[in-house]
């Protein structure tokens, strides 16, 4: 089995990207300087094998899953699976990401991210998990923490079941600072409090959009430009620990290019990284 | 006990945040719908401790999620209902949950369905194309009458072929 650790021979450091949208193909696809790094969404080339193709070797690929739904007791959905890892097979990312979280159970499909409760039980089924994802890709496999405005409460904490999970399954974090930042707005905590109880080893990769303030209330609605905060909160994050990518994850009133390529260069500016220090 | 009936807490968070008529019994009293399920101990006082107003806004939010990605197929029939659009969603989806990876496009043929169903206007070019994205059909030809082009309803002939998987469409205009 592949783990983080190993994944370290093919690692890529600072290396700022998109993730990939149909309304942005085009630009994409013509390999602007800015991109130096491309997430894709497994669901979206379960029927697109043409389009993975033309980005295949472009750019450093990473690939997202939406629908494995690793928090659902059980076994996984071995269909889903398969199609997940042929998707795998065709693009040959540096590695894969999945969510803490369940999206269905039972008869159940929510179709987005829901928590899960944060328990041994939970912990050990998100273990056995992980680990057959990243046997059957072949691939190290990172997670990503989610937001919900749902607290369950559990027998650990976020920081203590991240970590424990990590290196558990010999995974890595994708850590989402909106989402962070989102719940530590919802749920009323210090964003860099929780930060610091992460293990900074295990943070691999960030997201980043801007969120939405209705009422007093946050979302990841995925559809607004980053807001300032959640700059100087991804400087933080780059300051504890060494990230080697940053997706710029945009899925909804997606903007033109160069309002992309904007913020692309305002991460690296702040971050200080410059385009020669991508590997 | 119901066949179905989720034996684990996430098992029963996902009953809970898709049927309001349970979640509503489930926030008035707890107690009430518990013994339906066969969930360990520690899981049913885990269940009992969630705060409802934090349970109906995640509910609310997978609904408003799922309207976001439909109203990337169907962007006309959402903005013709205006700001009935969220409501008219909420009654039909809290029915349906669609559980394919391409649950968008059928979540959207499906609304337009509803929408037709219940007398309410839909898009006809927007449900012709959805309709074939979600048909394993190679071709189709469609009519709709109500296709915007130039800021103008039009009349076209929809011709949809399904190209290496890929879904493409031309539309011919008819002029009066």
């Amino acid at each position: 089995m592949t783990t983080v650790n190993e994944s370290n021979a093919v690692k890529i450091s600072q290396c700022i990207g998109v993730g990939y949208r149909r309304p942005l193909a085009q630009w994409i696809l013509s390999r602007p300087a800015e991109i130096q790094c491309l997430e894709i969404t497994a669901e979206h080339f379960f029927d697109d094998p043409d389009t993975l193709q033309l980005l295949k070797g472009r750019y450093p690929l990473m690939l997202h899953g939406l629908g494995l739904s690793l928090g659902t007791p059980g076994p996984l959905d071995q269909t889903y699976l398969q199609q997940f890892v042929h998707v795998c097979r065709q693009a040959d990312p540096l590695w894969v990401s999945e969510h803490i979280a369940f999206t269905r159970s039972g008869h159940v499909d929510l179709g987005h991210l829901n928590p899960i409760p944060y328990t041994e039980a939970t912990l050990a089924l998100m273990v056995d998990h992980t680990q057959e994802l990243a046997q059957a890709c072949d691939k190290p496999v990172i997670l990503e923490n989610i937001t919900s405005h749902l607290h369950i409460p559990g027998t650990l904490t976020e920081p203590e079941f991240i970590n424990r999970l990590c290196e558990k399954a010999g995974c890595g974090l994708l850590l989402d600072v909106t989402n962070a930042y989102v719940n530590s707005r919802n749920h009323n905590f210090d964003v860099r409090q929780w930060l610091h109880q992460i293990n900074p080893d295990v943070i691999q990769q960030l997201h980043i959009v801007g969120y939405a303030n209705e009422q007093g209330v946050f979302y990841d609605s995925h559809s607004q430009d980053i807001q300032w905060e959640l700059y100087e909160f991804t400087q933080t994050v780059v300051e504890y620990c060494q990230v080697q990518s940053i997706i710029i994850e945009r899925d909804n009133n997606i903007p033109a290019a160069d309002q992309i390529q904007t913020e692309i260069l305002q991460l690296q500016q702040c971050l200080g990284w410059t385009q020669n220090d991508a590997a | 006990m119901p066949l179905d009936a989720p034996d684990s807490a996430v098992g029963a968070l996902a009953v809970l945040l898709s049927d309001r008529d349970l979640r509503q019994r489930f926030v008035e009293n707890p107690l009430s719908v518990l013994p339906l399920w066969s969930l360990p101990e520690s899981e049913q006082k885990m269940l009992l401790q969630l705060r409802a107003d934090q349970l109906n806004i995640q509910a609310a939010i997978l609904i408003r999620k799922r309207l976001r990605e439909v109203a990337k197929w169907i962007p006309l029939t959402i903005e013709g209902l205006g700001a009935d659009a969220y409501a008219l969603f909420d009654q039909y989806a809290e029915c349906y949950w669609p559980h394919t990876h391409r649950r968008h496009q059928e979540d959207a043929k499906r609304f337009c369905e509803h929408l037709k169903t219940k007398g309410y206007p839909y898009n006809r070019s927007e449900y012709n194309r959805v309709r074939f994205e979600n048909s394993s059909r190679r071709c189709a030809v469609t009519y709709a009458g109500d296709a915007w082009v130039h800021g103008r309803k039009t009349a076209v002939l929809q011709f949809m072929v399904r190209r290496k998987q890929q879904p493409q469409e031309w539309r011919f205009y008819i002029r009066a």
